[in-house]
């Protein structure tokens, strides 16, 4: 493995709320590794320390060689890393064209004339030719979420950084996210991609990592690792999801203490 | 409708804008062959306020700075043209050119320490820094303390004069905005005004961007500034340093249309109108002024421009990327 992005020992805390105790992990030219973890366990927390948004109280973070978390947002943004949100943060009263225009000509400081043909490449790729016009605070979900992965495109970044862009989405939808995935991989580019959608976790990514406890608990080939003890006690087997999974069956109403409010 | 009728009858809309454009544009600058020296003296203020209300919303509509400051460089105009022309017996053209070149060294020297504020406190230390600027003039004894000075050589300025002059600066706020948002700089202004932090991590440098919009806005009401003392010939710290501009310049934004360029023109217009009319009912000028600010942004939060805008996707200058061009 080509390794472009290696963590180590990252921490950070909000207040006496330690979130991220420590977190390692490498990151490989296009590989695709996924990343798992119950609801609250720091997952966007790691991908906002590593697009910089947030500092991490202590650890490293190297990429081709220099420490990352000593460069500003921007300076991440054009040495090539590209993140999607968790919730779309698209610019609502942009048009979707304009949207990526603003990550292909910020993201790798060119002007907007030399920026068009990426635009046009990336429209293609997530699908959306067809309402680049469109504002993007009229798209539906599947639309920003397919947005979301195109203004980080633009910037033609080495690391892309996926945050649940399947979630909430349809089967046949998150099939269509997958295949956009694979396109973006052959490219070259490391991927990582959280997601809570076992299906994209199983056939869309060459290693999972489960983050749990405020640390990297276990990685491996996704077989492994979604079958492994670990998963099962931390996150499919955790108090949340064998409430959800109740109340489901049974539709009872929200119970006493449940932690419904963390989503 | 064919590709092509879409296609023509765009080039048609935009023909006819800038006919119209172009066509008003005339008819105003003729004003002073056909119109009443009343109505010259209302267009000298809409079409200055214009250039405040354009610049306040460069600031606070694209870059999301709100100041309640900027009276401070209004004063800082009114004093430099007092000074030169009076104190030293400079002209006009002096005082326009010194005025800029306190402006952008004033500007970046109070950038520094409100720059490291943000939200509301970059908005109150706009306004502590206009009050002190206040209270220095107070207490200068070469500007007269309290009493103000005479700008004697304004007193003989034909009106045409001062009406071509905000004339000018009106139409020049208007295209400078349009030229920078149709520049790259404008992407990033229009991706910030929509989401600062997502513009950010897409590689818009928020400070140089938001340090540069401060610069252009401060000297251009700097400038306005020197226009209107042209007007009002007297000056005294007070007034010229007074929060009732900073006010005037939000009324104009929020109800004309805030991160629209046709908001300011529309608000300049309206806010000039109403404070004529409302001369006759001194004390209640600001409940009624308030009153009607209340009342815009309740039916249509965006202004009025911006509920144009919504409806009927109406824009005056449209500033929109294509992929073709
Ligand atoms: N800016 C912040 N200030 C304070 N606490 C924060 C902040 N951001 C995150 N947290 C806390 O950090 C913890 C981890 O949040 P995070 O959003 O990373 O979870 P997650 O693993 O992404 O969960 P989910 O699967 O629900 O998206 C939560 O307890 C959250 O309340
Ligand atoms: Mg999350």
């Amino acid at each position: 493995m080509n390794v472009i992005l290696t963590a180590e020992d990252i921490a950070v805390s909000f207040g006496s709320n330690h979130v991220l105790k420590s977190v390692s992990f490498e990151l490989g030219a296009g590989e695709v590794l996924g990343v798992i973890g119950p609801n609250g366990a720091g997952k966007t927390v790691l991908l906002n320390v590593i697009s910089g948004i947030q500092k991490a109280d202590k650890g490293k973070l190297v990429f081709k060689g220099q420490d990352l978390l000593k460069q500003s947002v921007v300076q991440r943004a054009r040495n090539g890393f590209g993140r999607t949100f968790q919730i779309p943060r698209s610019f609502s009263q942009m048009t979707v064209f304009e949207n990526c225009l603003v990550g292909a000509v910020f993201g790798r400081d060119m002007t907007e004339r030399a920026s068009k043909q990426k635009v046009r490449e990336v429209l293609e790729l997530i699908g959306l030719e067809q309402k680049k016009y469109e504002f993007a605070g009229k798209l539906g979900l599947l639309e920003r979420k397919r947005l979301e992965i195109g203004m980080a495109l633009t910037s033609d970044p080495k690391v892309l950084l996926l945050d649940e862009v399947a979630g909430g989405l349809t089967e046949s939808e998150v099939t269509e996210v997958l295949e956009i995935v694979r396109r973006i991989k052959s490219s070259g580019i490391g991927i990582m991609w959280i997601e809570h959608v076992l299906q994209t976790m199983l056939s869309g990514t060459d290693r999972v990592m489960l983050l749990a406890e405020g640390t990297n608990v276990i990685s491996g080939l996704p077989e492994e690792v979604m079958a492994s003890p670990e998963v099962e006690r931390v996150y499919l087997g955790s108090a949340d999801n064998i409430l959800k999974r109740k109340r489901k069956k049974f539709g009872a109403g929200p119970e006493k203490g449940d932690c419904e409010n963390r989503e | 409708m064919t590709h092509k009728h879409v296609l023509s009858s765009a080039y048609k809309l935009i023909g006819i804008k800038s006919g119209v454009i172009v066509a008003a544009i005339i008819a105003l600058a003729l004003l002073p062959l056909y119109g009443s020296a009343h109505a010259i003296n209302v267009g000298i203020l809409v079409f200055s306020y214009l250039a405040l209300g354009q610049m306040w919303n460069l600031l606070a509509g694209y870059s999301g700075l709100v100041s309640l400051g900027h009276q401070a460089f209004i004063g800082i105009g009114a004093y430099t043209l007092a000074v030169v022309t009076v104190s030293y017996g400079g002209g006009f053209f002096m005082s326009f050119l010194i005025s800029i070149v306190i402006a952008v060294l004033f500007s970046l020297v109070i950038s520094f320490p409100i720059f490291k504020l943000s939200g509301v406190y970059f908005t109150i230390g706009t306004w502590i820094v206009s009050e002190s600027v206040l209270m220095f003039f107070r207490n200068w004894r070469f500007v007269n303390f309290d009493a103000g000075m005479n700008i004697t050589r304004a007193f003989r300025i034909p009106q045409e004069n001062l009406y071509l002059g905000a004339l000018a600066l009106g139409i020049v706020s208007v295209a400078l905005v349009y030229f920078i948002l149709r520049s790259k700089m404008g992407l990033s202004l229009m991706a910030m005004r929509d989401n600062p932090a997502a513009a950010e991590v897409r590689g818009v440098h928020l400070y140089k961007t938001k340090l540069i919009c401060f610069l252009i806005a401060s000297t251009f009401i700097t400038i306005t500034g020197v226009l209107l003392y042209m007007n009002i010939a007297f000056v005294m710290p007070g007034p010229a340093f007074g929060i009732d501009w900073a006010v005037s310049m939000v009324f104009i934004v929020v109800i004309g249309g805030i991160g629209t360029i046709e908001g300011p023109i529309i608000g300049a217009a309206i806010y000039v109108f109403l404070r004529q009319f409302l001369f006759n009912f001194p004390g209640m000028s600001l409940i009624i002024l308030g009153s009607i600010a209340v009342i815009v942004i309740l039916v249509a939060p965006k202004g009025i421009m911006g509920a144009i805008h919504g409806k009927f996707g109406f824009e005056l200058f449209s500033v929109r990327r294509k992929m073709e061009d």
